[in-house]
């Protein structure tokens, strides 16, 4: 089972490769705002997010959940 | 922890929104919701800005344009939605949308649909003749307004269920919130649709009829001509779409509320004279249409809040006609209302140019139904299920039983 942490880890991949930055740099409670998505990538995150844990998300909790460590934990509960 | 007031896809919210709008229209009737767009609860308020001419249309479109392109660099085209809404009037602004309003309503002259809805009606209520029970949404909702399009416009009767069906994926590109998922069907039946409606343009133009059509493309080529090839077919897209969905909510979540208010269904069975206000009524109760979108074309000060070019304004329509400031006992549902000047199809420029087809489908469409002496089958009365569209709001089913 994927605990939060791993969630992170992929939710930075998919930014820094989305953001042409590394995944170092990226904050994980900075909002996906500061970070530089908007509401189009959000579409592609999510799905990635989707596909990976083979779950639906709502598309609002990209608002509802606005930063990496927020919608990861969100994520960890749709999982079980 | 979420706080916002605005949590339209929640489970409860789905099943009924008046609660949440009643809310915001106390607590904050200028919402700036979480994901940046500025919420409009009350009646005044929205009136005011579907009036206000900074405040424009076709929000969906630019978006949708972005995000054409966005995909396109993750090798995913999505670019027949864009060929597909190009020109829906809806998303069209100034002389653009001046011009082909009036390219349709000068077409549209022929007004005469009551015979063509009367034996439609006839021949779906034929179908379930016998049955003891049948799906109301089905059976009856959504194939008659399509049934009375494809005939205004002269589309092949036999096309009529499928380019619902597809035209009902295509419509999902006006929702609020999409996900990648949606936007591959939404692309699907786009591509579909646009070469469909260029064919029908295509042999309409070769042998034209009496249909609507038929005359929109004879007087475009009129002249001044102010529409493009590509246009027309997004222009006739639309029409043939706009009044889909919107009258099977009418239809569906009308009997709905009626079987809900037996002591209205039985004023309005023993006094058809009543239908012209119980159709209000219905619309403003529980309208079919539950937001709009604008964009904020230049700074605007709005009831002190500053709303900023560019940001969108989500118009709820079907709570600014639930307003208490403005209608006495805004909750109650009765058809004798008087006044009830509701929202449900719109104000200012882009007021539905179908409203009189609606409403006329809607009469014929309820008196029939009436005469059945329906009712909700028992499971039906307590499962209510609602689609997941936040713009449009219909049922996904409708289960009644011939008493
Ligand atoms: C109960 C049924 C219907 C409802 C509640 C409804 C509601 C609406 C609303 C609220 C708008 C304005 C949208 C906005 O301001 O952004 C609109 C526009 C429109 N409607 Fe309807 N509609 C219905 C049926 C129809 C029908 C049967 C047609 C016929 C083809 C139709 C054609 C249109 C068109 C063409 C527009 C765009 C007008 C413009 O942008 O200038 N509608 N409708």
């Amino acid at each position: 089972m994927d605990n939060a942490q791993e969630i992170v880890t992929f939710m930075k991949a998919l930014a820094s490769e989305e953001l042409r930055t590394s995944a170092n740099e990226i904050d994980e409670n900075a909002t996906f705002h500061e970070l530089g998505f908007d509401s189009i990538s959000s579409i592609y995150l999510l799905e990635k997010l989707e596909k990976k844990y083979e779950i639906e998300l709502s598309p609002l909790y990209f608002w509802d959940f606005p930063t990496i460590a927020l919608l990861s934990e969100q994520v960890k509960k749709e999982i079980k | 922890m979420n706080t916002s007031l605005w949590n339209p896809l929640d489970t409860k919210n789905i099943s009924d929104p008046y609660p949440m709008y009643a809310r915001l229209r106390k607590e904050q009737p200028v919402y700036k919701a979480q994901t940046g767009e500025w919420i409009i609860t009350k009646y005044e308020d929205v009136k005011s800005l579907l009036k206000n001419k900074d405040f424009i249309s076709g929000n969906k479109m630019d978006w949708v344009k972005k995000g054409i392109e966005y995909f396109n660099n993750k090798d995913l085209d999505l670019s027949a939605i864009g060929e597909a809404i190009n020109s829906f009037l809806l998303f069209l602004n100034g002389d653009q949308h001046l011009q082909a309003r009036r390219l349709i309503t000068r077409a549209w002259d022929d007004r005469e649909v009551d015979d063509i809805i009367d034996s439609n009606i006839s021949h779906l209520l034929h179908c379930v003749k016998g049955n003891k029970e049948f799906d109301l949404i089905e059976k009856f909702a959504q194939p008659l307004p399509a049934m009375t399009i494809s005939k205004i416009m002269g589309l092949p009767m036999e096309d009529y269920e499928m380019l619902r069906a597809q035209g009902n994926h295509l419509l999902k590109v006006l929702d609020l919130y999409l996900t990648l998922k949606d936007m591959v069907e939404i692309e699907r039946s786009a591509h579909f649709l646009v070469d469909y409606f260029g064919q029908h343009i295509t042999r309409k133009r070769q042998h034209p009829e009496n249909d609507l059509t038929s005359k929109i493309i004879k007087l475009n080529e009129e002249g001044p001509q102010v529409v493009s090839d590509r246009a027309l077919t997004s222009l006739c897209l639309f029409l043939f779409l706009a009044g889909e969905e919107t009258t099977v909510s009418l239809i569906g979540n009308g009997m709905l509320n009626l079987f809900r208010h037996q002591d209205q269904l039985q004023l309005l069975t023993n006094d058809q004279n009543l239908m012209a206000g119980a159709i209000e009524e219905l619309l403003r109760y529980d309208s079919p249409v539950h937001v709009v979108g604008r964009i904020a074309s230049k700074n605007t000060l709005f009831k002190g809040y500053e709303i900023k070019k560019g940001e969108i304004c989500t118009l709820c329509l079907a709570s600014a006609n639930r307003d208490e400031d403005t209608y006495d006992q805004a909750a109650q549902f009765n058809i004798q209302r008087d006044p009830n000047r509701h929202l449900a199809f719109g104000n200012g420029i882009h007021f539905c140019l179908g409203d009189w087809l609606a409403k006329r489908q809607g009469a014929l469409a309820f008196s029939s139904l009436i005469k059945l002496n329906l009712g909700l089958t028992d499971s039906t009365v307590n499962s209510i299920e609602w689609n997941k569209n936040l713009s449009i709001r219909s049922l996904k089913r409708l289960n009644v039983k011939m008493n």
